[in-house]
């Protein structure tokens, strides 16, 4: 066959170079603008009032709290996860292949959603105590009993619900990084807690750091628990000085700190990392040859396993359920709230997701898409409380004022600030499964480049696009403090309810939209167990 | 019946990434029923002549042709969608979500879709894959996985074939196998060939042509036999097999039979240095390795230290004196590439 000349396609006709940065320079800048808008309005605003208020009596004991608070989750998150995973990874014991995904299920029930049921569970009325009483023919005052309204029941509440984040990381780290450190150990003699101790958590430690440092800038951003259960934490403070006292600039400068602790986490996790890096020493994986734990110490290990499952979900899921089936009240319009968050999440994942699968497409194709990821992860680190100021902020700088269409506007644009980063990043993993050379081929085998993209790109993209939309879409659903600061009237989630209700002292009302939420949040949660049961490096 | 095979031209053909040049004035001709291997070290610029063979890159300058028509030019290229070339990557790059039947009726969209199966059908059955059509790639084993890729290259009928170091990705031990099997499906079809390859051996062993890259240049061309015995320089030599280069005051006395003057060395290669009785330097035998069937002799003579080759049944005795010849025929006196920097 000839080939004609006149086809040939020249190429001036291509667009020039800059305008395929546009996209990409916006999106930068929405991304950025709140968290920008927060930091500069804390470091520029002047002493009003309430900010001498505050500091004379607030800040510094809600500064505290907060690190007390992110000190003691901390230490309860690795006495939880590191021996689960440990367990999990190396033993076998009953009901182990079941615990080794159960235990990752807390990471769908948001921290108020447990802070609520925990509540109910703990109160002088509630089933515990109800129990002891009835048992001992005691009184309400003649026993001592937690009380799980305090910075200890908090911590508690916040380590059951965020535990799964170093699981998960430690998990990966004990079953892929050292098995040959660990077949050496052994091979040298060490016996199995020698084992964990001089090199299984040594080698995985950049991995277990990352996963406490994901936990504790969750539990940093936690308004919904702290708030119910009356812990002043830096979140709590700026939501207050927000809407009690009405004063911007306060809540500011309490969003600056909570940036700087944002921010030294991540220097710390960077810190730690130093030279060593997250770093397979061998490529080599093989199906672990587990030792079976016998007798007692197996039903001891599925004990511990199961107890922790219990805390961080069924115990507080099963009550709400008790709850709900209980009563019957199910509060007003819970139709309406139900709607009313489809619509937000599926609006706010929309526009996530569009913004997400933008940056995945031009990853690593110059300084400005490092630029517009930088503040994706950026906005995804920053608590959303915070976000939220910082659109309140930049909305008053533009002289605009917060109304019905509008506050819809800036509540998606917080969102899509928060959580592109949630998205973008299993869409560039789901992308990179189509290398260079395989749309190469496609064209040599005649396909041009737009039909590449339906032909091969978005084929082979599509099972982790859906994953990013639906995470996209569960997180949504489940945010809390930036809904509540910026919805407009008669615009309330489920989250807002189940909130409202339960510090209303109307629990049962609160108990179906938290199992709702929590009911959402599950089915990511399952198709990432899912995805990673079948995810073996090196199999 | 078919048409005349086709002629792959690149003339004098440049390419610039970021002001660097990366191929650099290359002119090559791919014939029909000729394979060239194209080596080179990682960087040579290999595979971008390979893309820009195959329209994935624009040139700067130069000109490529196949059979008189134009496919590239500094103002215009043909896209590679509408230039008939097969490809094969080190990777395969096969599509995850098609089988293989799908894989290979890829480049087949344009007939009707009962022709192009029974096409598919028939290429897999020829590279002894016809019970595999509807399995998916990642249940194919590597040496499959490239069997279709080849089919998947040749069912649409390309005038040339392009292979992107296609054996390399692969299990050593079933190396040869595939490229005896791909390069013997190639050569069957009778297209001009191209493989990119960093394997000299292999290269030399089955392509019909070699072709040397450095910086961007073609530095030689030729049969295998004309590069190896007649390279043009110490980096050719030294790309298709172990060379050793003496400045010419490290040549032993009697080694080379005249003085070599400053600015020249001598490059021999390894298997050019063997003992022999009638030899006019006397060494020591201070090291002997297995290499394959040879052995690798380290002889001392006057403390230098002279690496040789041998087959093994004639392999020197550890630590004896030996007479040495150098085999004048494997052995090359250029102008020393530090001769200007000596001074």
């Amino acid at each position: 066959m000839a080939i004609d000349i006149v086809t040939v396609v020249p190429r001036s006709l291509a667009l020039p170079a800059w305008t395929a940065q546009l996209p990409l320079a916006l999106i930068t800048l929405v991304l950025a603008t709140p968290v920008l808008a927060a930091a500069l309005s804390g470091l520029l605003a002047g002493g009003g009032e309430t900010w001498q208020h505050i500091l004379a009596t607030d800040l510094w004991s809600t500064t505290l709290t907060t690190i007390l608070m992110l000190a003691l989750t901390g230490a309860l998150i690795l006495a939880i996860a590191i021996p689960a995973a440990w367990l999990v990874t190396m033993y076998s014991f009953p009901g182990r292949a079941i615990f080794e995904w159960l235990l990752i299920l807390p990471l769908a029930a948001p921290g108020y959603v447990l802070a609520i049921s925990y509540y109910d569970l703990m109160s002088v009325s509630g089933p515990l105590q109800s129990a002891i009483r009835k048992a001992t023919d005691w009184g309400a005052r003649d026993y001592w009993f937690p009380d799980i309204t305090s910075l200890p029941g908090l911590c508690f509440v916040l380590a059951v619900a965020l535990y799964p984040y170093v699981y998960l990381t430690a998990r990966a780290a004990f079953t892929t990084t050292s098995i040959c450190a660990i077949d050496a150990a052994r091979t040298l003699g060490a016996r199995p807690v020698s084992v964990l101790w001089r090199v299984a958590i040594p080698s995985a430690r950049p991995a277990i750091v990352a996963g406490l440092t994901l936990a504790l800038m969750e539990a940093a951003a936690d308004y919904g628990a702290a708030g119910f259960l009356g812990v002043r934490t830096l979140t709590v403070g700026l939501f207050r000085a927000w809407s009690s006292y009405g004063d911007a600039a306060a809540a500011a400068r309490m969003a600056l700190i909570l940036l700087a602790l944002a921010i030294g986490l991540q220097w710390l996790e960077r810190l730690q990392r130093g030279e060593a890096g997250v770093q397979a020493t061998s490529k080599r994986w093989q199906a672990l040859e587990r030792p079976r734990l016998a007798g007692a110490s197996g039903w001891l290990a599925a004990g511990f396993c199961g107890l922790v499952f219990a805390l961080g979900f069924g115990l507080p899921v099963l009550r709400l359920g008790w709850i709900a089936l209980e009563t019957g009240d199910h509060g007003a319009n819970f139709g309406g709230a139900l709607v009313t968050s489809l619509l937000l999440a599926s609006a706010g994942a929309g526009v996530s997701f569009l913004i997400g699968i933008t940056i995945a497409l031009y990853a690593r194709r110059g300084w400005l898409a490092r630029l517009a990821k930088l503040a994706a992860s950026g906005g995804y680190a920053v608590p959303g409380a915070v976000l939220a100021l910082g659109g309140l902020v930049a909305l008053s700088q533009m002289g605009l004022n917060m109304a019905g269409g509008l506050a819809l506007l800036i509540l998606i644009w917080i969102y899509a600030a928060r959580f592109t980063a949630a998205g973008a990043q299993p869409m560039e993993a789901a992308l990179a499964r189509a290398p260079r050379s395989m749309g190469d081929a496609a064209r040599a085998l005649g396909t041009p480049p737009l039909q590449r993209i339906w032909r091969i790109d978005l084929p082979i993209a599509f099972s982790g696009a859906l994953v990013a939309a639906l995470i996209l879409f569960v997180e949504i659903l489940k945010e809390l403090p930036a809904t509540l600061m910026l919805r407009p009237a008669n615009w309330d989630t489920l989250a807002v309810r189940a909130y409202a209700y339960a510090s209303d002292e109307r629990l049962a009302a609160a108990a179906l939209p938290c199992l709702l939420i929590t009911a959402a949040g599950l089915v990511p949660v399952i198709l990432l167990s899912w995805r990673l049961s079948r995810a073996r490096p090196g199999s | 019946m078919s048409a005349p095979l086709a002629r792959l031209t690149a003339s004098h053909v440049t390419k610039l990434f970021d002001g660097k040049t990366v191929v650099e004035d290359v002119s090559l001709t791919l014939e029909p029923h000729t394979i060239t291997a194209l080596l080179g070290e990682s960087g040579a610029g290999k595979s971008t002549l390979l893309r820009l063979l195959a329209g994935l890159e624009d040139l700067d300058a130069g000109e490529i042709r196949i059979s008189g028509q134009v496919l590239s030019t500094p103002h215009k290229t043909v896209p590679p969608e509408r230039r008939k070339t097969g490809l094969i990557f080190q990777d395969f790059a096969l599509f995850p979500h098609m089988t293989a039947g799908e894989n290979v009726r890829f480049g087949l969209s344009h007939l009707p879709k009962p022709d192009g199966k029974a096409i598919a059908q028939r290429w897999l059955e020829r590279m002894g894959l016809g019970e595999r059509a509807h399995a998916y790639p990642h249940q194919l084993s590597g040496g499959e996985q490239q069997r279709v890729a080849i089919a998947r290259a040749l069912a649409p009928k390309p005038e040339a074939m392009l292979l992107d170091e296609p054996f390399s990705g692969l299990d050593p031990a079933l190396r040869d196998e595939v490229a005896d099997f791909t390069l013997g499906a190639v050569r069957e079809s009778g297209l001009p060939a191209l493989l990119v390859s960093h394997d000299a051996q292999a290269a030399m062993a089955r392509a019909d042509r070699i072709a040397i890259m450095r910086d961007g240049k073609l530095v030689q061309v030729g049969t295998p036999d004309e590069v190896y015995d007649h390279p043009v320089d110490a980096g050719v030599a030294a790309a298709l097999g172990p060379v050793v280069t003496l400045s010419p005051g490290e040549i032993p006395d009697g080694l080379w039979p005249k003085r070599l003057p400053p600015g020249e060395a001598l490059t021999y290669r390894e298997e050019a240095l063997v003992p022999h009785e009638a030899g006019k330097i006397s060494a020591q035998v201070t090291s002997i390795r297995r290499i394959g069937a040879d052995v690798r002799v380290i002889y001392e003579c006057g403390g230098q230290h002279l690496p040789g080759r041998v087959a093994s049944q004639n392999r020197p005795v550890l630590g004896d004196q030996v007479k040495l010849t150098l085999d004048p025929s494997a052995s090359f006196v250029f102008k020393s590439p530090s001769s200007g920097r000596a001074q």
